[in-house]
């Protein structure tokens, strides 16, 4: 994996300016899927720009003047679970980066927030089944060690979404916030079957789709052998206008049928193409404003 | 399935072309190679073209087959393909058909008439016809006419639907040298398909003619039609006022039996359609026998009509017509000199329905009451000035003029004659000329002018309206017109005896006789006898005609080609005109040909040959849809 330096140096920028919580970010305001039972308040932290206003605890801004939120229970337990797809299908890219280093930067982003705010975060990676996944932990000591994973995968075997996420579940013991980085090109059924079970298991789950432009367009033309990289299946055909203009209409499809099953668990579903600016799409899924822009 | 030929083998070699278009192929650079992880949707768009993942199975590329076809068809086009057939292949030809239009084809004895079983073998001779043939048809009556010149077979069998038989006789000899005439300029086959009863004809004989056609190449076929002999036919008649009683009939006609059938048969004699005679008589089988009645007729002008009660074959020659004028006495005036014009003179006393009164100028009576006005040898100087005009008032009110070439003519050519004269005068010409019968009329007939000589007579040029009868060196001395109510009439036979010989002829009073009956008639000037069909007749002025099968025309001159009663229309009344067939060769109906086909068994032989059957049009077409085909596949793949 290549990770732009400008983009680590960006995302320092970055979290100065928000002053944003991961788990503010992940949950992005919504309700929990978990209904709350009865959480405890276990302690105060200070009011940032995003929180939910409704957490605020004005007796002790009456004592102290100042904005301090209430933290429960198991939002002070939140650990961020990144999921990254390192299938064969990611290990393609016709722009500057393939898609799993477009995926990876966006996790490290992620984990580098977390590291900045205090927080648990992990990282693990799937295919076929769950591959290498790291103890959740804070500190930047940690964050080179999910940067060290990330450089040192290798991207192999199909995407089986459903059977990863199965095994991953069984790891998790606390309610999570869950990202699951994935190009999501595979049968819709088995697609589904790992989203029901994320969200079951997580407090907030967010997908976040990575499209290479030139399998979003088929940026070439005439007689073309296609070989797909996961399945290694062969098929030959004759790109004609006609033909893209299908293709195109197909992959929509999929992409709106994803979006609608994450509609409705109250999954945030994104789409990026890897010929979007990381940090421009970093900044889209936190949802702040870039220094200067 | 007959051996595949080329026309062209040299073509052949186009189909190297194919071996560019294989190297370029070949040359194509080989489909890109790209891995890419949504290969799934390519799949599921593929697998909905069903018809190109099948053709995918035997070939990569559909172009390049579709242009190797393209290339292939095209060069065996050029190539000429083409097999050979045995078909009946109809030729190119140039055909007329001379049919038969005579009387004798309006037999019976072939349903509806032997003519139009002739127009129906004609059809089918003419249908046969291929595409680029030329037909001309030829309807031999007693002359010869191109009914259509050269056509193409829808023209011919629209112009056969027109024809119609006629009651003439026929003339297939000149009819077969017409048609001979037709086919001269063409290169194709030429072929006389002839079709007629072959019961007589006229002038030449068929069979000569045949051969001089095929001299020239012509095949010339013969088709009969009909089979019978069966006819009474009236073949002569003679009608008129008795010599002894003007109120006496003299009627005599020959009836000419040309089958074999003998028996009783009842004959009518009507006088305007009213029974005056008739009688029951017996013929005798191949028999001509004469029959003679005598009845009494009126004064006035009537038409009889002879009548055959025998149902035979041929119904035209079953009557026939004669008018007998009106009974009239002629008062005649001579303009005259002292013991000039004897011989007129006595010619005309010779007459006993004529009274003479000669009148010695310049005291000239009152006109009114004469029927005529003859100026003989009355010497100019006596005639008084306005004599003419008012003999012109005489004609203008129904008189009848008549100027005699006298040799004070000269000297009596005044302007005010010259407007009435029928004819111009010029220069007497003294030299011995025989005369010469213009035209058979009812003045001319039963005269005979064989020995009659004129020594002196004026060279004249003939008005435009007026009628010759008598001439002499293209001069006529008898001509008469029409003028006002009445007529003039020169007469240039002088019957005296340093102009003519004329006194001392038979027919001299008989001619007399003739003019002034005829042109005592009711007014209309119409100077025809009683004439047999296949004659053509002068009239007087442009006269509308009715035919005796009703069909209208206004002309001055007549082609007689239906027996019956033709009506004149005039001004002040409507004039009779009988004609008739009156020929023994068309009564006898029975066939004479015996190199002739009969038209039940005839049928136009068509051989089968060799015909090379090409398809370049059909390979054209198919190269066509190919090329479409290709352009449909290059705008699906965008690339157009």
């Amino acid at each position: 994996m290549a990770i732009d330096p400008s983009f680590l140096e960006e995302l320092g920028e970055l979290t100065l300016v928000m002053r944003k919580r991961v788990s503010n970010v992940v949950s992005g305001g919504r309700p929990s899927i978990v209904p709350g039972r009865g959480l405890e308040i276990a302690d105060h932290r200070e009011y940032f720009a995003g929180d939910d206003f409704r957490l605020i605890d004005w007796r002790v801004y009456g004592r102290t003047e100042k904005l301090y939120i209430r933290r429960f229970e198991e939002e002070k337990d939140m650990i961020l679970h990144i999921l990254l797809d390192a299938s064969a299908s990611m290990d393609f890219g016709t722009d500057r980066m393939k898609k799993f280093d477009y995926a990876g930067s966006i996790a490290l982003g992620f984990s580098y927030l977390s590291v900045k705010n205090h927080e648990k975060f992990t990282t693990g990676l799937y295919s076929e089944t769950l591959r290498d996944v790291m103890k959740p932990q804070k500190g930047k000591t940690h964050l080179f060690k999910v940067l060290h994973l990330l450089n040192t995968t290798q991207l192999y075997g199909k995407t089986n979404l459903s059977m990863a996420v199965g095994q991953y579940t069984k790891l998790i013991k606390s309610k999570s916030l869950s990202i699951i980085i994935s190009d999501f090109i595979e049968p819709l059924d088995s697609l589904k079957d790992g989203i029901y079970r994320m969200a079951r298991h997580s407090k907030d789950v967010t997908m976040i789709q990575i499209l290479d432009p030139g399998e979003v367009d088929l940026r070439w033309d005439d007689d073309i052998k296609f070989e797909d990289s996961e399945t290694r299946r062969m098929e030959r055909t004759f790109l004609s206008p006609g033909f893209k203009h299908e293709y195109k209409e197909r992959l929509q499809e999929h992409i709106m049928s994803i979006r609608e099953i994450c509609n409705s668990l109250g999954i945030t579903f994104v789409t990026l193409t890897t010929d979007k600016p990381i940090i421009d799409a970093f900044i889209e899924l936190v949802g702040g404003v870039r220094r200067g822009s | 399935m007959p051996p595949l030929g080329l026309t062209n083998t040299t073509a052949l070699w186009g189909l190297l072309l194919i071996v560019p278009v294989i190297i370029l192929y070949l040359l194509k650079p080989k489909p890109k190679h790209i891995v890419i992880p949504s290969v799934m949707f390519i799949m599921a768009i593929e697998k909905t073209k069903r018809f190109s993942s099948f053709l995918q199975k035997f070939v990569h590329d559909p172009l390049l087959l579709l242009q190797i076809l393209i290339i292939t068809v095209l060069v065996l086009a050029l190539a000429g393909p083409f097999i050979m057939t045995e078909q009946v292949q109809t030729e190119d030809e140039t055909i007329v058909v001379v049919l038969d239009a005579s009387a004798s084809m309006k037999a019976s004895d072939v349903e509806p008439s032997r003519f139009e079983e002739g127009k129906k073998i004609a059809g089918s001779i003419v249908s046969k016809l291929s595409e680029k043939s030329f037909a001309g048809i030829v309807l031999a009556e007693n002359i010869p006419i191109a009914a259509l010149s050269a056509g193409n077979r829808e023209s011919a069998i629209v112009a056969l639907d027109k024809v119609e038989c006629a009651d003439t006789a026929t003339n297939l000899g000149d009819s077969i040298l017409l048609a001979r005439d037709m086919l001269s300029g063409s290169t194709l086959k030429k072929i006389i398909y002839v079709i007629s009863d072959f019961s007589n004809s006229e002038s030449l004989s068929p069979a000569v003619a045949k051969k001089l056609a095929s001299l020239e190449g012509i095949e010339v076929s013969f088709i009969r039609v009909g089979n019978s002999d069966n006819n009474l036919g009236i073949t002569n008649i003679k009608a008129e006022r008795s010599a002894d009683d003007k109120r006496k009939l003299f009627l005599g006609f020959n009836v000419k039996n040309s089958g074999g059938w003998g028996g009783m048969i009842n004959v009518r004699v009507k006088s305007d359609d009213v029974q005056i005679a008739g009688s029951e008589e017996q013929i005798n089988a191949f028999s001509n026998t004469f029959f003679h009645f005598s009845p009494s007729i009126s004064d006035d002008e009537q038409l009889i009509t002879v009548e055959l009660e025998k149902s035979d074959d041929l119904e035209v020659d079953n009557k026939a017509f004669a008018l007998i004028p009106e009974l009239k006495t002629h008062r005649i005036m001579l303009l005259t000199s002292e013991n000039r014009d004897i011989y007129l003179r006595l010619a005309v006393f010779s007459l006993d329905n004529a009274v003479l009164k000669p009148v010695f100028p310049p005291v000239i009576p009152d006109t009114e009451g004469y029927d005529f006005v003859i100026v003989g040898s009355v010497n100019p100087e006596v005639i008084l000035p306005g004599t003419f005009r008012n003999l012109e008032g005489y004609v203008e009110d129904g008189g009848t003029l008549i100027v005699v070439g006298t040799e004070n003519l000269e000297g009596l050519y005044t302007d005010e004659l010259k407007k009435l004269m029928p004819v111009e005068i010029r220069e007497i010409v003294g030299a011995e000329k025989t005369v010469r019968i213009t035209q058979n009329h009812e003045v001319t007939k039963d005269i005979t002018l064989k020995n009659v000589v004129v020594k002196r007579y004026y060279k004249t040029v003939l008005e435009n309206d007026s009628v010759s009868l008598l001439e002499t060196e293209n001069n006529s001395l008898l001509a008469y017109r029409s003028y006002g109510n009445g007529g003039v009439i020169y007469f240039g036979v002088n019957p005296d005896e340093k102009w003519s010989n004329l006194q001392h002829s038979y027919s001299f009073p008989i001619l007399l006789s003739n003019l002034l009956n005829f042109m005592n008639r009711e007014r209309h000037t119409v100077g025809i006898m009683d004439h047999r069909t296949g004659e053509y007749v002068s009239l007087p002025g442009v006269v509308e005609i009715t035919t005796p099968s009703g069909k209208r025309a206004t002309t001055n001159k007549l082609f007689l080609d239906e027996a019956g009663v033709y009506t004149l229309g005039y001004e002040d009344g409507k004039v009779d005109l009988p004609v008739n067939l009156l020929n023994e060769q068309e009564s006898n109906i029975s066939s004479g040909s015996s190199d002739a086909v009969m038209g039940s068994e005839f049928d136009v032989e068509k051989k089968p040959a060799k015909v090379k059957k090409d398809y370049l049009r059909e390979l054209i077409v198919v190269v066509i849809l190919m090329l479409l085909l290709e352009a449909v596949l290059y705008k699906r793949r965008g690339l157009i």
